[in-house]
C-alpha cells in the first residue's frame, strides 16, 4: 500500500512541475534558514574537535565586585586575578580538572625562525597545563608542556599543524626553535588544527602563561581582579549543581576576610550560556532562548502559511478524485494518509535543496558564528589571513544537523497539510463530486 | 472596477485567505526590519564630520622611553619624508582616531550648576590631526586649529554648541567639564563615532604631548603613495582606517546584525513571491474558462493581467490595513529601537515617532508591491494568452 503511494506521488510531481517546483522552493526556503540557526546550536553547543566533551565544560569569566561598607557605592567588574583562581578554582576538588587562560586582548604577535626576515602574525594562546586535559588536542608530533615546564616558565610552546607546516615545511618541528616578538620559544609539540569558530581552544600558538609579564597583574582592591578566565571540566555532566556549589562556598571563605563583596554574576556558565555572555551584563539564557524559539516559529510559519495556501487550491482540483474514491468506499483515513504522503516526498526534496542552501550559507558566511565580542572577532584578519579554516565537512555533515533537517521538515509538513487535508476528506462526498464547487 | 475586483477577492475568499494572512503576517515583520533599516541608512547619510579616505594607522609596537626617544623621532621622520605622506599625526592616545574602540566620555556644563550633556573627550597634541581627518571649522570652513599654546581652551562639535548655549554666539563664552573651566575658540562639524550612529557630542581640547609611551601613528597619504614599497620600506604595521572601521563594525557585532535582518527580509519577500505566483497560478488553472470568455467578449490581453495586478495589490492593500494597526501598537509598547541615537534632541526624522512610523509603513507597503506586483504578473501573462476557444471548450 505505503509502495503504491510513493509511485502515485512520484506520478503527480511530475504531472505537477509547476506545482512540485513552487512547493519544494517553499520548503526549501524554511529548511535553509532553519538549519543555519540548528547548525549554528550545533557549533556552539555539539562535540567538535577540540572540543569534544563541551557537555562537561563550565566557565567562568567575570566577576563584579562591590564594597561590603554599603555606604561606599562603586562596582568594578573583569576578568579573574591569578590570587581568585588560585583561592576559588585551582583547588577545587569535585572536577576533573581546572583550566586557566590569559585573556588577552589586542596584542600583536608575529613569528619566524631564526635566519628569517619574513613574519606572520599569530594568534597566541596563554594558558596551563591543565588546558590539555580539558580539550582533547591530537597531537601530531611531540607532548604538550608539562606541569613543570609550567610552574618554572620554561618558553615551550605548542603549535598548530598549519603553523608548523609553515615555519618547518621540511618536517619535523618538535625541538626546533621558532621566533616570537624577537623571543625564542622551543616548539614540544604540534596538533592538528582546530577550527576559529571555537574560539575557547583556537590558537596558533599555546604557551604557558607563566611567561606573560602580566599573568599576576591585578587592578582592583583587595586583587580581586585581573587577566584570567577559567574553564572546569566536570566529571559528569550532570555535576554543574555540585561543581557550581563548591565554587560558591570558596569564594565565600575567599571573600570572608576581604573588604569586597563577590559576584560571580550567574556564573559559571555551561558552554551555551558562555557564548552568549558580554562582559559583565547579566545574562538571560531564558531570554535569549526565547527569542530563537520566536525566530525559528516564524521561519516555519511564514513558509507554512504559504504551502498551505498551495495545497489547499490543489485539493480543490482533485475533489473530483477524492470524491469518487470516498463513493467507492475509501475511508477518510487512507485518503488522509496519501496526501501526507504525495506531500512529505515533496518535502523531502524540498528538505534536500534546504540543507544544501543552508551549507552554502554557513560557508560563506562562517564569521558570523564567532561570539561578538570574543578577541578573535577584533582580528580576523590575522585568523582567517592564515590558511586555518572556520568550517570543516565534519562540522557540516553529521548525522545530529540530518537529525534536525528531517525533524523540521517533518514539521513544515504537517503545518502545511494537515489543515487543508483535514478539511477537504470532511467534505461531503456530493460536494465532492459536483462540479460547481468554488465556494 | 475596483469594485468588481474586490467582489471577486470575496467570492474567492477561502483561497484568497491564506495569502491574505501571509501578506499581513509579513507586513508586520517586514515593517520592524524596514524600520531598522531606515534609521541605518538615515545615519549612514548624516556626514561623518571626518574623512578617512587614503588615511592609514601605524602601530610603532615598541614602548618610547627616553633611551628610545630618539629611534621613535628618527622612524617618525622617516614616515614624514616617505613619498606620498602628506600628514602625519602620533598620540599614546587611543581614543581619538575614528573608529578606535577606546572612548573617553565625560560631562559638560556651561558652570557647575547648570544642565550636563554626556561628551566625549578628545585631547589633541598637534593641529596636523585636524588636516588629517578632514575635520572642519565651521566658522572659517578650513580645516579646525585648536589654540595650542593655552590648555584651557575648547572646540565644540555643532551640535553641543547649541544644546550648551541656543542661539548665542558660543565663541569666547565658557564651558565647565573636568573639574575646569575652558573657553570655547572655535565650533567644528558634527562627529559620529560610527558610521551608523548620529553624531554624538564632541570636544577638542589642547594636550601637552609628554607621552609617547606606545604611540599609534596616523598619516594621509597622495595619490603617489606606495603601501607595498611603504611597507618594505619602513614598516609592515599599516593598516587602513577603513579596513579598522569594518573590524570595528565587525567586533561590535553590527555587521551581523545587519546581515541577519537583510537574510530574513529576503527570506520573507521570497516567501511572498512564491505564494503569490502559487496563489495566482492556481487561479489561471480553475478560471481559465473565465478568462477565455472575458477575452472572447474582447478584453484586452492587457486588460486581463491588469486585473490580475490589482487583485494583488488590492490584497496586499487590504492585508496592510490591520497589519499597520498592529504595527501602532507594537510601536506604542515601545517595542522598535533607533540604533545609534546619542542625543535625544537631535532633530533627525528618527526623533519623531510618527513621521518616522508614516514613512516606514510607507515603505514598507511600496516594497511589497513591487513584489506583490511582479509576483502576480507572470501567472498574469500566462493567462492572457489563453486562447478563447481552448478555454471556453472546458465548459
Amino acid at each position: 500500500m505505503l509502495k503504491q503511494y510513493f509511485k502515485q506521488a512520484w506520478q503527480l510531481i511530475k504531472q505537477n512541475k509547476l506545482f512540485s517546483s513552487i512547493y519544494v522552493a517553499g520548503t526549501a526556503l524554511a529548511i535553509s534558514m532553519v538549519m543555519v540557526i540548528a547548525i549554528f546550536f550545533y557549533l556552539i553547543t555539539g562535540k567538535i574537535y577540540p572540543e569534544l566533551e563541551r557537555n562537561k565544560l563550565l566557565y567562568v569569566k567575570v566577576a563584579e565586585i562591590t564594597p561590603k561598607d554599603t555606604t561606599k557605592r562603586s562596582n568594578s567588574s573583569s576578568t579573574l586575578s591569578l590570587q581568585t583562581v588560585k583561592n576559588c578554582f585551582y583547588n577545587l576538588q569535585s572536577p576533573e580538572a581546572v583550566s586557566a587562560s590569559l585573556f588577552t586582548f589586542k596584542e600583536n604577535y608575529k613569528v619566524r625562525v631564526s635566519g628569517s626576515t619574513i613574519d606572520r602574525k599569530v594568534h597566541v594562546k596563554y594558558t596551563d597545563a591543565n588546558f590539555w586535559k580539558v580539550y582533547q588536542f591530537r597531537f601530531l608530533e611531540g607532548r604538550p608542556f608539562s606541569q613543570e615546564e609550567f610552574d618554572s616558565a620554561i618558553p615551550s610552546a605548542v603549535i598548530s599543524e598549519s603553523l608548523s607546516q609553515y615555519l618547518f615545511p621540511d618536517g619535523q618541528a618538535t625541538g626546533k626553535h621558532l621566533i616570537m616578538n624577537e623571543k625564542e620559544y622551543r616548539v614540544s609539540g604540534v596538533v592538528k588544527d582546530g577550527s576559529y569558530l571555537l574560539s575557547e581552544s583556537f590558537a596558533h600558538i599555546w604557551l604557558p602563561y607563566t611567561l606573560h609579564p602580566n599573568h599576576a597583574e591585578t587592578f582592583s582592591r583587595d586583587n580581586i581582579l585581573g587577566n584570567i578566565t577559567v574553564v572546569i571540566l566536570m566529571k559528569n555532566s550532570g555535576d554543574t549543581r555540585t561543581v557550581s556549589d563548591e565554587i560558591h562556598t570558596n569564594i565565600q571563605q575567599y571573600s570572608a576576610n576581604l573588604t569586597q563583596n563577590i559576584n560571580l554574576l550567574g556564573q559559571p556558565d555551561n558552554t551555551f550560556a558562555s557564548y552568549f555572555r558580554l562582559g559583565n551584563s547579566p545574562l538571560d539564557i531564558n531570554d535569549i532562548l526565547l527569542k530563537f524559539a520566536f525566530v525559528l516559529l516564524i521561519f516555519m510559519l511564514v513558509p507554512a502559511i504559504n504551502l498551505s495556501g498551495l495545497n489547499s487550491g490543489r485539493m480543490e482540483k482533485r475533489l473530483a478524485e477524492m470524491g469518487v474514491r470516498k463513493a467507492f468506499g475509501a475511508p477518510n483515513i487512507t485518503l488522509l494518509n496519501q496526501i501526507l504522503i504525495e506531500n512529505f516526498l515533496l518535502t523531502l526534496i524540498g528538505a534536500l535543496v534546504g540543507l544544501l542552501i543552508s551549507y552554502l550559507l554557513v560557508i560563506l558566511f562562517n564569521d558570523m558564528f564567532l561570539s561578538g565580542f570574543s578577541v578573535l572577532a577584533s582580528d580576523m584578519d590575522v585568523i582567517t589571513g592564515s590558511n586555518t579554516s572556520g568550517i570543516s565537512p565534519g562540522m557540516l555533515i553529521n548525522f545530529t544537523v540530518f537529525f534536525w533537517a528531517l525533524v523540521a521538515a517533518l514539521i513544515i509538513n504537517t503545518l502545511s497539510a494537515i489543515i487543508p487535508a483535514y478539511r477537504f476528506t470532511k467534505k461531503n462526498i456530493t460536494d465532492s463530486l459536483s462540479e460547481n464547487y468554488t465556494h | 472596477m475596483i469594485r468588481h475586483i474586490l467582489k471577486q477577492i470575496w467570492t474567492q475568499r477561502r483561497r484568497n485567505r491564506w495569502i491574505f494572512g501571509e501578506l499581513l503576517l509579513v507586513f508586520t515583520l517586514c515593517w520592524y526590519i524596514v524600520d531598522y533599516a531606515f534609521v541605518m541608512a538615515h545615519n549612514r547619510m548624516i556626514p561623518n564630520g571626518y574623512d578617512i579616505t587614503d588615511t592609514w594607522q601605524i602601530v610603532y609596537g615598541k614602548n618610547v622611553n627616553d633611551s628610545t626617544q630618539s629611534d621613535f623621532d628618527r622612524f617618525l621622520d622617516k614616515i614624514r619624508r616617505f613619498p606620498g605622506v602628506q600628514h602625519v599625526f602620533a598620540s599614546s592616545d587611543w581614543s581619538i582616531t575614528p573608529f578606535s574602540g577606546s572612548y573617553n566620555g565625560d560631562r559638560i556644563q556651561r558652570d557647575s550648576t547648570s544642565t550636563g550633556y554626556y561628551i566625549q573627550r578628545k585631547k589633541i597634541g598637534t593641529n596636523s590631526y585636524f588636516n588629517l581627518f578632514n575635520i572642519h571649522s565651521i566658522t572659517t570652513g578650513q580645516p579646525a586649529r585648536l589654540l595650542l599654546s593655552d590648555k584651557y581652551t575648547v572646540m565644540l562639535t555643532q551640535n553641543l554648541a547649541e544644546s550648551l548655549f541656543g542661539k548665542e554666539n558660543p565663541i569666547g563664552q565658557t564651558v565647565y567639564f573636568d573639574k575646569k573651566t575652558y573657553r570655547v575658540t572655535d565650533i567644528v562639524e558634527n562627529q559620529k563615532r560610527f558610521d551608523y550612529y548620529q553624531p554624538g557630542n564632541v570636544v577638542f581640547y589642547p594636550d601637552k604631548l609628554n607621552d609617547m609611551s606606545s604611540p599609534e601613528i596616523s598619516i594621509r597619504t597622495g595619490s603617489n603613495f606606495s603601501l607595498e614599497q611603504f611597507k618594505e620600506e619602513v614598516t609592515s604595521d599599516i593598516k587602513s582606517y577603513q579596513d579598522i572601521q569594518r573590524s570595528q563594525e565587525f567586533a561590535w557585532g553590527i555587521t551581523k546584525e545587519v546581515r541577519i535582518r537583510n537574510a530574513i527580509m529576503i527570506f520573507f519577500l521570497l516567501n511572498i513571491a512564491l505564494g503569490v505566483i502559487g496563489t495566482f497560478w492556481f487561479r489561471n488553472q480553475t478560471r481559465r474558462s473565465e478568462i477565455g470568455l472575458r477575452i472572447a467578449m474582447g478584453s484586452s490581453h492587457r486588460k486581463i493581467q491588469n486585473q490580475y495586478l490589482l487583485e494583488a495589490l488590492l490584497i496586499l492593500t487590504l492585508a496592510a490595513i490591520p497589519a499597520i494597526f498592529i504595527n501602532i501598537a507594537i510601536l506604542q509598547a515601545e517595542l522598535i529601537e533607533t540604533l545609534g541615537q546619542v542625543v535625544n534632541n537631535s532633530g533627525y526624522i528618527t526623533a519623531n515617532k510618527w513621521l518616522r512610523f508614516l514613512i516606514t509603513n510607507g515603505m514598507t507597503y511600496i516594497l511589497l508591491a513591487v513584489i506583490v506586483a511582479f509576483s502576480a504578473w507572470i501567472p498574469a501573462r500566462q493567462a492572457s494568452k489563453v486562447h478563447p476557444v481552448e478555454a471556453l471548450r472546458d465548459e
